[in-house]
């Protein structure tokens, strides 16, 4: 397999605080996001039905993303554009995928995966699989396939047959011809900074760009070793097409007001708690990791600056130009952003709406003032499930409201959290 | 969990080692922070591994160095901080992880052993 240097494809609209491969706009989560947002979804929409959202929605997002890069090199017969996305594949830390597949489908192997290595990881000590982890994989196979023989991408689907979740050696997928609605339920570069403003007066600015370009640059290189994961920040990390995140949350959002509206508040709350996850997990672990002290110093477990390192890491992961609109010590907290990766989908797709639709964004506004207020920083704390526990399962002292959020026409995303 | 015991056999080999303390992560044993002596100099010690065939450079950010070990995984190293991470590798069974940060501590030990003794 040709390496892909993946360097040469990372864009940025710093000013937005947005990342983009080629034109397709990308996002850095970790395992334990990525696990419990699939599993959100799985639980919301049962086994059969997640799998063939998860599975579409990855396969539309990842044939998005081959066609740009493809395209960009000029890239024409199957084996070099095969090449391109097994080497892209495992360049964003998504595991290694081989390919024996024609234009009338075939088989695909996978080992590792991020997914399927990351739940054995988490979870294969205590739990047993029902289902297979990899419908992730299974898109990007299907994409794969369809871009390289030059196939409609809606006429291509994959299902994963073995998965190491489900005591497999390997992960398998079979690919083959179907035939689902055509959907372009993707956004690109131009879709997420039409008519964006930049925040003014937010506090901390110079501080938050600097770290935030230090993060950047730590996640523009060559991160994954030779089975295409990536170790770093204490967690496994992925780049991500945000297109898959966004498709499925509302995508099972969308299946829920159809089928069993009285789910939707639960739904809510899970996509939200999806946010609690992403700021303990994701910002917790850069936070205590030694890239982060390269950059930022030992942690001092002052609030101010712990507010100051996940505006900067949302940024610098490519969330959205988080900034700090209103900081009133142990009172309020307002975050405001022209928009995020969810709002920026979410208002290219969907008619305004009466209600804020940024749930990562709801739940990680809340999670940071937990975490500057409630976590001994200096003690370098365990970011472990009963830390995790202690922190979000019980009473959370603060309220987050999404007070504003293009979703509902306005010009910003707004999120204010108060004490409860 | 700091891993500095060994039995009298073992500490004819290893009495030089570094103190080993798991790192508390949401990783099962994979993350480990080793201690530099207070008289080694750290941005020596990454030119040394840096130079060592069972070492290596994998990426330099910055002031951060993340270099190989022997097997397999990383070290991650901040000098400024005199921060020092190995990170077993992932696939390292999970029942083989510590004595895994043994081994690539013990080998550690051994280059700051060398440059302590002809800085």
């Amino acid at each position: 397999m040709a390496s892909v240097d993946i360097t040469q494809y990372w864009g940025a609209a710093p000013e937005f605080g947005f990342r983009y491969l080629g034109d397709t706009p990308a996002v850095f989560h970790c395992h334990h996001f990525n696990l419990f947002l699939d599993q959100t979804i799985e639980d919301a929409l049962g086994a059969h039905d997640a799998t063939r959202l998860r599975m579409m929605a990855s396969r539309d997002a990842s044939y998005q993303l081959l066609s740009d890069i493809g395209n960009q090199q000029g890239l024409e017969t199957p084996e070099e554009r095969m090449d391109m996305a097994r080497g892209l594949f495992a360049a964003m830390g998504h595991g290694t995928l081989s390919f024996q597949t024609s234009a009338f489908g075939g088989i695909a192997q996978g080992n590792p995966l991020h997914y399927g290595y990351s739940w054995c990881e988490k979870y294969g000590q205590k739990l047993q699989r029902m289902h297979p982890t990899d419908p992730v994989a299974a898109g990007f196979a299907a994409a794969a396939t369809a871009y390289a023989f030059k196939l409609p991408v809606n006429t291509v689907t994959a299902t994963e047959t073995q998965c190491v979740s489900l005591k497999s050696d390997q992960c398998q997928f079979v690919i083959s011809g179907g035939q689902d609605t055509a959907s372009s339920l993707t956004v690109d570069r131009i879709d997420t900074l039409d008519r964006l403003k930049p925040i003014e007066d937010a506090l901390y600015e110079d501080e938050i760009n600097a770290l935030a370009d230090g993060l950047r640059e730590f996640t523009s290189g060559t991160l994954n070793d030779e089975r295409g994961l990536i170790q770093g920040f204490g967690v496994i990390i992925a780049s991500h097409m945000s297109n898959y995140y966004n498709r499925i949350s509302y995508g099972a959002l969308d299946h829920i007001n159809q089928t069993n509206p009285a789910l939707r508040p639960i739904l809510i709350e899970l996509l939200r708690e999806c946010g609690h996850v992403c700021v303990f997990q994701t910002f917790g672990g850069i936070l205590v990791s030694p890239e982060w002290e390269s950059l930022a110093g030992p942690l001092s477990g002052e609030p101010r600056d712990t507010l100051v390192a996940c505006c900067a890491i949302a940024r610098g992961l490519g969330f959205g130009q988080w900034s700090i609109g209103e900081y009133v010590p142990n009172e309020r907290l307002v975050l405001r952003a022209p928009a995020t990766y969810e709002s920026a989908y979410y208002r290219t797709l969907y008619d305004p709406t009466d209600h804020g639709t940024c749930f990562t964004f709801q739940g990680a506004a809340q999670a940071i003032m937990r975490m500057m207020y409630d976590v001994p920083w200096q003690e370098k704390p365990e970011l472990g499930p009963e830390f995790y526990a202690s922190l979000f399962k019980g009473k959370i002292p603060w309220k987050a409201e999404e007070t504003r959020c293009l979703g509902m026409g306005d010009d910003c995303d707004e999120m204010v959290v108060v004490r409860t | 969990m700091t891993v500095t015991r060994w039995s009298s056999s073992e500490r004819e080999n290893h009495g030089m080692d570094l103190p080993l303390k798991l790192e508390k992560g949401c990783m099962t044993n994979l993350l480990w922070r080793v201690e530099l002596p207070e008289t080694l100099d750290a941005h020596q010690l990454v030119q040394s591994l840096t130079d060592d065939p069972r070492f290596g450079l994998v990426r330099k950010i910055r002031d951060f160095f993340l270099l190989n070990e022997p097997l397999g995984g990383t070290i991650a190293l901040v000098p400024k901080t005199r921060r020092v991470q190995l990170r077993i590798l992932y696939t390292t069974p999970p029942d083989l992880r510590v004595q895994a940060a043994r081994v690539v501590n013990h080998e550690l030990s051994k280059v700051c052993q060398t440059l302590l003794e002809h800085p």
